[in-house]
């Protein structure tokens, strides 16, 4: 069984539809990136898949493991293995980053029948990972994404994805606002978390990320529909030629 | 300070604030200073004052230092060394001297001194040395009953004091009054956490004198009763007083939390600073007035005020009426209220980790009330509230998902 299965997908915010019947199937251990234009629709269909109030699925289906995904809430699908990294992670003043990820993962570990984590176990494995990322301990003991830097902000978000290890990761935009060191790190941190088990879908409006996530497949979205599908050569013909090109082969 | 001889005596001042109470009657929504928390309709004037109980038939809880029930102190156990804890009648000169500070032409100091009788004055002194915050509690029952306490505390020249007030009663009305001098050079660290059950209604009125260089931390948390208001004053007597005064009220169900604060700069060079937050959920009814009045000559005041309240349903609402009063033209004051509703992108943020609705809203909620927690200077009192708010989210939000 696939591990998403996007059928489909018509999805709407207020009156104006976005996505106009996708489809895109994901199996375990694949990296899938969608590239696309500004306005193609590459945040919204990040946003329909973890269940963003306000965009409106009109048609099709969203499967996570055969099971359709339209009915649980945000809170839920992530419980059940969706993980979204934000393209424009926010920031939560007063929330202790260590009780955040604390929360994230307690409330992951209930659903699968499982204990809450040991809080001294956790710090250490929290350490262990932000190492790993580049992430100093004080960044830790501040508020969620408060005073972090752009970079600074992304390699949270992956050490959440690690601390998670969801069944199926959405990285939109992981990319933007990285220099080059940086990207290599967050490119590194994604990496380590690839494998059997993890599904990924890499949104990018760039070529450059792809060199370091490398994608076993690469869709084109063109005002929200997948207009073509390839392997990472696909990607190197975008850097070339445009979208534009795509569009009119499309 | 003492009574100087155009204080009128106890006695005058309690028979003059009977007869304006009955002449006025409770405030309805025409009285400017209760329009968003008339009191006329709520069926006060059928209360019965509590008598005092035998107080053998009491249990005083442990770590108490005072303990208050329906009004009348039960236990005056002097455990920290240079802390006097003594009787105190309405009627004494000493009591006369605080009373005549009370607000004018004001129905809390009506009620107050209609109903003042047997009271307290704990004295803390310059060699006053304290291993735990002192704490009073408050409790009672009878739903037709009203409780009267009176405290007198004077934080003498130098001294510290850190104080906890606890009130948990089941009466139809709690009335404190609590009259505080902090003489030059003193200061205090006060936390007071207002939960009494849920039909009760609860007036206090606090006064405090802060003298030369002295200061004030003062925090309340307001969280039970169907309707409070928790009215502070504050008069700054001499120059270079400091006052930090803090409250976060939550408000559920049908409930009216009401804070309202008037701060006097009188002197030049004194500081205030105030941050209220709110949070309302299903039909509750926050109110926030300050007024914040600087006198010709308080020149160099800087006075600070800002109250957020934070609306959790669609039927809640949020009053604010912040007044600055300057007569001053070298001064620092501002004010702002802000009401608004839990962000969005932040829910959704906590949601897409896997939090809960109910838990990412109380971590969301805990954080809103964060700052004006962290006013709170003195560790061990701040370390109370907490779990004081931990505990409300828990019972009230962590519950079930309405939203």
């Amino acid at each position: 069984m696939a591990l998403l299965e996007i059928r489909n997908l018509h999805a709407r915010i207020g009156d104006t539809e976005i996505l106009h019947g996708i489809d895109l199937t994901i199996d375990r251990g694949e990296v899938h990136a969608i590239m696309g234009p500004n306005g193609s629709g590459k945040s919204t269909l990040s946003y329909v898949l973890s269940g963003r109030d306000g965009y409106e699925v009109t048609d099709g289906d969203i499967l996570l493991d055969g099971k359709s995904v339209l009915e649980m809430e945000a809170d839920e699908r992530a419980r059940a293995g969706m993980f979204l990294a934000f393209q424009y992670p926010v920031e939560l003043p007063g929330v202790s980053g260590m009780a955040f990820l604390r929360a994230a993962v307690n409330a992951r570990r209930t659903e699968a029948g499982l204990d809450e984590v040991d809080h001294l176990e956790f710090v250490k494995m929290v350490r262990s990972e932000a190492r790993e990322l580049g992430i100093q301990d004080d960044m830790l003991k501040r508020a969620v994404n408060v005073g972090f830097s752009g970079g600074e902000k992304k390699r949270y978000e992956i050490l959440q994805m690690a601390l998670l290890k969801p069944a199926l990761a959405v990285l939109d935009e992981t990319d933007s606002g990285l220099d080059v060191d940086a990207l290599k790190i967050v490119s590194d941190g994604v990496n380590s978390q690839r494998g059997d088990e993890c599904g990924m879908l890499v949104i990018t409006h760039y070529q450059r990320l792809l060199n370091h996530i490398v994608p076993d497949y690469v869709h084109i979205l063109s005002a929200g529909r997948i207009v073509k599908t390839g392997d990472k050569s696909l990607a190197l013909e975008i850097e070339e030629n445009g979208y534009a090109g795509i569009n009119n082969a499309a | 300070m003492q009574p100087d001889i155009t204080t009128p005596s106890s006695a005058e001042q309690m028979a003059m604030a009977k007869q304006a109470l009955t002449d006025a009657g409770w405030p309805d929504r025409k009285n400017e200073a209760w329009k968003f928390t008339p009191l006329a309709s709520r069926g006060l004037s059928e209360l019965t004052p509590a008598q005092q109980r035998d107080p053998a038939e009491l249990a005083v809880a442990n770590g108490t230092d005072l303990s208050f029930v329906n009004g009348f102190a039960v236990s005056e156990m002097a455990s920290h060394q240079g802390i006097a804890v003594e009787a105190l009648s309405a009627e004494d000169d000493v009591a006369a001297g605080y009373l005549a500070r009370l607000p004018q032409d004001h129905h809390l100091t009506r009620l107050a001194l209609s109903h003042v009788g047997a009271g307290v004055k704990i004295t803390v002194t310059a060699s006053a040395t304290q291993t735990r915050p002192f704490h009073i509690e408050f409790s009672g029952d009878g739903e037709g009953l009203s409780a009267h306490p009176f405290i007198v505390i004077s934080v003498e020249a130098g001294a510290s004091f850190s104080l906890r007030e606890t009130h948990h009663s089941s009466l139809g009305l709690s009335a404190p009054l609590i009259l505080v001098d902090i003489a030059d050079g003193a200061r205090l660290d006060h936390i007071r956490i207002q939960n009494d059950s849920a039909a009760s209604t609860h007036l206090s009125l606090t006064h405090m004198t802060v003298g030369a260089s002295a200061s004030a931390n003062s925090f309340s948390l307001v969280r039970g009763g169907l309707l409070s208001r928790m009215e502070t004053h504050v008069d700054f007597a001499a120059e270079q007083g400091d006052l930090v005064l803090s409250s976060v009220y939550l408000g559920t169900d049908e409930q009216h939390h009401d804070i309202t604060t008037v701060i006097g700069h009188e002197k030049p060079h004194c500081t205030s600073h105030q941050l209220i937050r709110g949070v309302l959920a299903d039909s509750s009814h926050g109110v926030f007035q300050g007024k914040v009045r600087v006198a010709p000559d308080a020149q160099k005041t800087d006075g600070q005020q800002m109250s957020r309240a934070l609306l959790l349903s669609r039927d809640a609402v949020a009053d604010a009426k912040p007044e600055l009063e300057i007569f001053a033209d070298d001064v620092v004051c501002s004010h702002g209220a802000t009401v608004g509703e839990l962000d969005e992108t932040l829910m959704f943020y906590l949601k897409s980790r896997g939090i809960p609705f109910n838990e990412a809203r109380a971590m969301l909620i805990e954080a809103f009330v964060a700052d004006a927690v962290s006013d709170i200077s003195n560790a061990e009192l701040a370390d109370v509230i907490g779990p004081e708010i931990q505990s409300w989210a828990v019972t009230h939000l962590r519950g079930g998902h309405d939203g």
